[in-house]
């Protein structure tokens, strides 16, 4: 769109514009251009005033299409939109726009959140729709991940959040944004059905099935060892059985051999077992160590460590 | 002290594209002018197993002198940010005296705000990341007597919400990394008695997940730089025992790739700014051996410009100051010969940091 300087626009005719006052030695010489000056000499001049319009709502978009980031630009526009009543679902079309072609400005997703949190739950579905369209191009977007938290959290969309990132790992079972929003999901949810201790053992299952197409997905493993909910990892029969069987067609996937070690170490320091099955779990988890210090040689540290604290 | 608090474009924690010139090839976008002697200096020093120290001071004192760059205009929004990254590279050098330090000063004196926050350049709205960068600085040249503490502070303390957390400026955004802000920059104030500490950390602790780590608000992913200001607000704070040391630990060793630099995420590239938060924050929990310092100091190296000075992300991209301040601060940690020690907690000199009275027991 061409630019029309506003200085000869008839509808800011009765505006005089307030130049930016960089005192008489300024330090940083700045080239902003000759456009970005005059907007915003315009902008001071209406901000000075409080003048809530519309000529001063649309300036704000001029701000903003300079400067995406303008804090100053965003909260006059919202204060514009409140002091006028004005469309707050155009105001969605608006950052609709913005939202797709500048996913990572935190300024539009803050906005978003003021824009929806006004109208209410009916938006809320739209709203999960937009995050879905920007983590389709870029699945690992914080702000869009955030975005979407406080939209399931304020309007308790939990079923669908679950089914949300149960697809996207279908995608991508390295997608580690994704496992963090199930934990979340399933953690978070309150009194919702889908409480993660609740689900615990279809949730192995269906991790143990991720691991087995990808063994050395370290996100995988991370949220596996997250089921254990707090509670002792040889408490559960699943954190030795997958291991093992992952180990039997891949002996050398150092992230099962590395749960294998933790679960043989707790059961080397556990007060309910027999000295010969401590004795056993010692031998056992000494020679995974050992065995990871030759597969995993740049954590060579770490893993004497770990020998060394057992025997302390 | 961090990337940025805008730009559309801009990373939150690694400047990415443009601005600083990031992962752009080095010499794509900046005319290369080898010198004779400049060669001649660079066969005797091997930069894949030195650094290249007189290179990168020479980098630093150039970028403030060549104000038509288009780096130079790229980020002048955070320019406040730069000098720090640039005088800490310097101090850690040795060779702070060669820049200009009446300059600097009356700089950042004149990005103060009347309520008492520092914008990211002259003119700019008050920030905290800007904020924090301004008080680094001032107390790196042991002129902190050129502001007012209780300004200061009361800005600071007036960002803290009801549920412990901090915003970054008055419009709102809430993130652990203005909790670090805030702390780091009360602490070497020493005001930290104008806010509420212990609801500070617990909200840091919220912010922790499964995995050991902890993201920017409750619910979001671990991220190595948020790590960083999490485990760095909490060391502060006194919170240190909300930490799982040795399942945070081993997540933070799990960074380092095969090629020795450490990335921020899983399934990410390495990087030499993701290098220095996993590093400090190792540090921070007393895990710093855990990770292969060796691997890891050749990965820094490798990432030097041997020509024009200055370290990049990644081999072979542009460097920029960011990368260059953070690439020396990890070879300091790792004991590095001849650098001035860092402080993992408060990204200062340590010398800095003791004067301030705020050396880790
Ligand atoms: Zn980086």
């Amino acid at each position: 769109m061409v630019y029309v300087p506003l200085s000869e626009r008839p509808e800011w005719s009765d505006v005089v514009p307030v130049p930016q006052n960089d005192g008489p030695n300024p330090i940083v010489l700045i080239d902003y251009s000759s456009e970005f000056v005059e907007v915003m000499s315009y902008f001071r001049a209406i901000v000075a005033v409080k003048e809530h319009s519309p000529r001063a709502l649309e300036l704000t978009k001029e701000v903003i299409a300079r400067n995406g980031a303008s804090v100053f630009g965003w909260n006059y526009r919202w204060c514009c939109l409140l002091a006028m009543g004005a469309d707050l679902i155009e105001e969605l079309g608006y950052l609709n726009d913005l939202s797709e072609r500048f996913p990572k400005n935190y300024q539009i997703w803050q906005h978003r959140r003021l824009v929806v949190g006004k109208l209410g739950a009916k938006y809320s579905q739209p709203e999960i729709e937009v995050t879905t369209k920007v983590l389709a191009n870029d699945c690992k977007n914080y702000h869009a991940w955030s975005h979407r938290q406080w939209v399931v959290r304020t309007f308790g969309l939990w079923d669908a959040a679950l089914e949300f990132c149960t697809e996207l790992i279908r995608q991508d079972v390295r997608n580690n944004s994704a496992w963090n929003e199930r934990h979340f999901v399933l953690t978070r949810g309150g009194d919702n059905k889908a409480n993660l201790e609740q689900v615990r053992d279809l949730e192995i299952e269906f991790t143990a099935d991720k691991i087995r197409l990808a063994p050395d997905n370290e996100s995988a493993w991370n949220y596996f060892r997250g089921l254990a909910c707090g509670k002792l990892l040889s408490s559960v029969p699943a954190f030795k059985q997958v291991p093992t069987e992952i180990l039997e067609s891949v002996p050398e996937c150092s992230l099962a051999l590395s749960l294998l070690a933790d679960v043989f170490e707790e059961e080397a320091r556990s007060d309910s077992l027999t000295e010969d099955q401590k004795g056993f779990a010692r031998a056992h988890v000494q020679e995974l160590w050992e065995q990871l210090i030759q597969i995993d040689p740049m954590r060579t540290r770490y893993w004497c460590w770990r020998i060394q604290m057992l025997k302390e | 002290m961090f990337v940025t608090k805008e730009g559309e474009d801009a990373g939150r924690w690694c400047p990415d594209g443009r601005g600083l010139g990031t992962h752009i090839p080095r010499g794509s976008a900046r005319a290369e002018e080898p010198q004779a002697s400049t060669i001649a200096e660079t066969s005797s020093l091997d930069p894949a197993t030195t650094l290249i120290c007189h290179k990168h001071a020479d980098y630093i004192v150039a970028l403030d002198k060549e104000k038509d760059t288009f780096e130079y205009v790229a980020t002048e929004h955070l320019r406040m940010s730069g000098v720090y990254w640039g005088i800490s590279a310097m101090d850690l050098l040795g060779r702070l005296d060669d820049m200009n330090k009446d300059e600097i000063l009356s700089f950042v004196t004149e990005c103060q705000h009347p309520c008492g926050g520092f914008g990211g350049n002259i003119k700019h709205d008050p920030h905290l990341l800007y904020t924090l960068s301004a008080v680094q600085i001032l107390a790196i040249y042991d002129r902190l007597d050129l502001v007012d503490p209780n300004l200061i502070a009361t800005y600071v303390a007036g960002l803290q919400q009801e549920d412990g957390s901090f915003a970054g400026d008055e419009w709102g955004e809430i993130d652990t990394r203005f909790t670090y802000c805030a702390l780091s920059c009360l602490s070497i104030l020493h005001k930290m008695e104008l806010v509420d500490v212990k609801k500070a950390t617990e909200f840091v602790a919220a912010c922790g997940n499964f995995d050991g780590g902890f993201g920017a608000t409750p619910g979001d992913e671990s991220h190595a730089g948020q790590i960083f200001t999490a485990v760095g607000a909490l060391a502060i704070g006194g919170g240190l025992s909300h930490v799982d040391k040795d399942l945070l630990g081993w997540w933070l060793c799990e960074r380092q790739v095969p090629a020795g630099g450490l990335n921020g995420r899983p399934e990410k590239l390495p990087d030499v700014c993701y290098s220095w938060w996993v590093l400090s924050s190792l540090s921070m929990i007393d895990r710093l051996s855990w990770i292969s310092g060796e691997k890891l100091q050749e990965f820094i190296l490798s990432c030097q410009d041997p020509e024009n000075g200055g370290i990049s992300d990644r081999p072979d991209d542009m460097a920029d100051v960011f990368h260059t301040f953070f690439g020396i601060a990890g070879l300091s940690l790792l004991g590095y010969p001849n650098l001035k020690a860092v402080d993992p907690i408060y990204a200062l000199p340590v010398d800095t940091v003791a004067r301030l009275g705020l050396s880790r027991i």
